[in-house]
């Protein structure tokens, strides 16, 4: 049994045949702690299982197993790979924010409550990029005038989810409703510049992805 | 806070006294800090209502109409003519749904419900509303209970140019008052059902309703009416007997407290009662058909009851029963021709049970507790009526030497008996459609009635916002006092009745003349229908006359349009032809909507309305000459005359 990190030989010590790859991803995990990697997923033999899949991770173990090789990736990685999906998770943040807003000013409560789930999560994905930005594109933004727009972009959002949160537990639903449709579309619009202005400073931002990994 | 627009809302709002009368009550409380006006983005304004320390917003801060025309587009599909809208807020959807509707449109289509009386005046404050408080179109309900709301939505309403109705929510209002709004809904939903039903009962027993009141137009007259009753029995316990089939369980308790209770009895009881030798105070009856006047075979000379009777009633009732009689209304048919010339008759509530008739007279006479024995509103034991009634009677009619009484009245529920009720005791019971909605009716009235309401049937359907008790409990808990019931309705009864006769008869032959006025224009526009059908121009469309057509057109058009001018006569002429009316309007619907309508289909269509003018005329003026005829033979000792300015 092999087992390899990106394709590269392994040695850890006190993993048997009999571990799970759950515990061999815990273990990998914590010596790739000060490294900034990130596990993404597992290659086992012709098999292909997402760090997200923790059942099947849970359930099968190494010695089913002829070669194994781990996936990573640094957080400059998951940010050129965020960067490269924005386009499509701006217009369904627009879409969803739109459809929500409508339910709510229609008395939908239940159906928009329901929508509403997913946009706060891709608000929650902006809210991160735009976090991490910092640290991964840390040298390119240095010298532009992308950092201060990034600031001033990741504050407004953060003002305005804590009114969408506000305006949630008020029931305030022509409040929330407004913010969607009139505050979160500015947002992905200036959401959208801001990413394309970075990609055109880190060329390989956002380029389709020769990913070997499917 | 600023009120840029309220003097001259205000002044438009006097078209409508009764929310004029609540805003200017709440017109004292407009300072409330916590109804906030600000303006939006795009300058209109919106408010914010802190509720519970929670703001609320009522419109877009950004754009408030805009917001509106989504709501209002999203709801508001083709073809609706109705509008119901459920919160008005600062009122940005209602001028967007009487662009949409066309003009000048259906009287009262458009409904306005607002629950807050602050809000409607932080809306009269902000904007110009004058243009909607002026438009026919729309009537208003604001600060009014949801029973009082449906109610006027109902009463409104020309069931006739119903077609459909929408609903625009202003979510906002409607999560603030949603149990406010659910019960308007209710109550739409049931009046619906039952004014649809009326207008169907209208359509086939109109004219019915309309020659038994003609017929007995001269008695009911001369009848004290039951309006003399109202607030004579403060605190007397009432019970009312229907006919339902537990009436057997408990009928013989009556008799131990007649001198202490009013007791009421419908028309289909009454011989139950009889039989076994109880008698009621009053017995109503209000029925047109005839077989429902079978209900009084047997029982005519019982001179201790009182007969309460509505002017349609089947005049054999009124011909037959000996005792004294006094007369009710249900406010329709001539009530309004009756009353102009005689003391009040006294309006009760009728939703198409006599039973609903008889718990409106106990309220009105004030009595309380108000009780119900024979209320099922059911089947029960695979009946439909207690023994006795005369549906037992039209049943064995059908009896056949291969059938029994019993199968047939099976066969009847099992047919009928499309309601299946799953009663709290976990018991099954059925009703059919009528009876369902009836048991909608006492169920939303008992909420709205202050007396203490009990439901002694002992079984039956009728649960929710009642008491219900078996009646031995009902006597021992309201024992009541000895009231000498009898002597008081004797008593008002025989009091002599403010009458008008001469004023009646002359009213009756102005609407002779008037009558004899339209057979001369029918036969004028008959004429001129023959003329413009048989011309070449038959062909063109109206647009397209020229000269002598073109002038014998206008003069038709004219005729159509005003023959009916007496609101009096056009009342009845749509009850006798509702039918016609009804497929007559949405026919002129069709030709006004096609430009390429020829004269020929105008006329047409013209000349059938004016056939059916014609048959109204031929089945009007022999009411109307018979109803003179028996007048004049009224004694003149008999009439005691009303001056002018008699209150009444």
């Amino acid at each position: 049994m092999n087992i390899l990190l990106n394709g590269q030989a392994l040695s850890i010590e006190g993993v048997t045949p009999e571990v799970t790859l759950a515990e061999l991803v815990d273990t990998v995990t914590e010596e790739l702690k000060e490294s900034g990697a990130t596990i993404m997923e597992i290659a086992a033999d012709d098999i292909r299982i997402s760090i997200e899949q923790t059942d099947e991770l849970e359930t099968r173990r190494l010695v089913e197993f002829e070669t194994i090789d781990i996936l990573t990736a640094t957080a400059r990685d998951l940010l050129e790979m965020a960067l490269g999906e924005s386009e499509e998770i701006f217009g369904f943040i627009d879409e969803s924010a739109r459809n929500v807003a409508a339910d709510l000013r229609n008395g939908k409560v239940k159906e928009a409550m329901e929508r509403h789930l997913e946009t706060l999560d891709g608000l929650e994905w902006l809210s991160s990029i735009l976090k991490h930005l910092v640290v991964g594109f840390a040298a390119e933004m240095s010298e532009t005038s992308i950092e201060p727009r990034r600031k001033q972009l990741f504050d407004r959002l953060a003002a305005q989810m804590a009114e969408l949160q506000k305006a949630q537990e008020h029931t305030d639903w022509v409040g929330l409703a407004d913010v969607l449709e009139y505050e979160i579309p500015e947002i992905t619009a200036e959401g959208r510049t801001l990413f394309a202005d970075l990609r055109e400073l880190v060329p390989d931002a956002g380029e389709p992805e020769n990913d070997d990994r499917g | 806070m600023e009120m840029p627009f309220l003097k001259a809302n205000l002044k438009a709002l006097q078209r409508h006294p009764h929310v004029y009368a609540t805003v200017e009550r709440s017109l004292a409380a407009s300072l409330d800090a916590s109804y906030r006006l600000e303006p939006a983005k795009n300058g209109l304004p919106t408010l914010i209502v802190e509720v519970e320390g929670r703001p609320i917003t009522y419109h877009s801060r950004y754009d408030p109409a805009i917001e509106a025309r989504r709501i209002v587009d999203a709801a508001l599909q083709a073809g609706r003519t109705h509008v119901l809208v459920l919160g008005y807020g600062l009122g940005y959807s209602l001028e967007y749904i009487l662009e949409r509707l066309p003009v000048p449109g259906v009287s009262k289509q458009v409904h306005v419900i607002e629950p807050d009386p602050q809000v409607f005046v932080r809306a009269l404050s902000c904007r110009d509303l004058q243009a909607v408080l002026n438009d026919p179109r729309v009537e208003w309900s604001v600060g009014a209970s949801p029973d009082e709301a449906g109610e006027r939505w109902g009463a409104g309403l020309d069931w006739t140019a119903l077609e459909a109705l929408t609903l625009v929510e202003h979510a906002p209002s409607i999560m603030r008052f949603h149990a406010y709004f659910e019960r308007i809904k209710e109550k739409v939903r049931y009046l619906s059902s039952r004014s649809k039903g009326n207008l169907v009962t209208l359509m086939y027993t109109g004219n019915e309703f309309h020659t038994n009141a003609f017929a007995n137009l001269p008695d009911v007259l001369g009848m004290p009416g039951v309006g003399r009753l109202f607030d004579r029995f403060a605190g007397v316990p009432a019970v009312i007997v229907a006919a339902g089939p537990s009436l057997e369980k408990n009928v013989h308790l009556l008799a131990e407290v007649r001198d202490r209770y009013l007791i009421i009895s419908v028309d289909t009881s009454f011989r139950q009662l009889v039989a076994r030798g109880i008698r009621p105070h009053i017995v109503l009856a209000a029925d047109p058909s005839y077989l429902n006047s079978l209900d009084f075979v047997g029982v005519e000379h019982e001179t201790d009851v009182v007969l309460a009777v509505e002017p349609m009633t089947h005049p054999d009732i009124l011909t037959s029963f000996q005792g004294p009689k006094m007369a009710m209304t249900f406010g329709g048919g001539l009530h309004r021709l009756i009353d102009r010339f005689r003391e009040p008759t006294g309006t009760l509530l009728s939703w198409g049970s006599i039973s609903t008739t008889a718990f409106d007279l106990a309220r009105r006479c004030a009595c309380d507790p108000i009780v119900f024995v024979g209320l099922d509103l059911s089947f029960q034991d695979g009946r439909l009526y207690a023994r006795g009634s005369y549906s037992d009677d039209v049943f064995y009619d059908r009896v056949h030497p291969y059938t029994s009484l019993e199968h047939e009245t099976v066969e009847y529920i099992q047919t009928r008996g499309v309601h299946r009720i799953e009663m709290p005791d976990g018991t099954t019971r059925f009703t059919d459609e009528n009876m369902h909605i009836y048991r909608s009716w006492f169920e939303d009235q008992f909420r709205q009635t202050r007396q203490k309401v009990i439901n002694a049937t002992e079984g039956g359907v009728v649960t929710k916002h009642v008491t219900c008790l078996p009646f031995r409990e009902v006597m021992e808990t309201w024992p009541g006092s000895p009231v000498p019931v009898g002597g008081i309705l004797r008593e008002l009864a025989k009091a002599p009745v403010r009458q008008d006769v001469p004023g009646l008869l002359g009213h009756l032959r102005e609407l002779a003349a008037e009558l004899r006025r339209q057979q001369n224009e029918l036969r004028r526009a008959t004429a001129l229908c023959r003329k413009l059908g048989g011309q070449a121009t038959a062909g063109s469309t109206p647009a397209m006359l020229t000269g002598p057509a073109r002038a014998q057109y206008q003069e038709l058009l004219d005729i159509h349009d005003h023959l009916l001018d007496s609101d009096e006569l056009y009342a009845w002429y749509a009850t006798h032809q509702t039918r016609f009316v009804t497929r007559h309007a949405a026919e002129l619907k069709r030709l006004k909507a096609n430009d390429d309508a020829t004269v020929a289909a105008w006329v047409g269509e013209i000349a059938a309305f004016f056939a059916s003018a014609d048959r109204f005329h031929q089945y009007q003026i022999p009411l109307i000459s018979t109803a003179i005829e028996r007048l004049r033979g009224t004694r003149a000792a008999e009439v005691t005359t009303m001056t002018a300015g008699d209150p009444g």
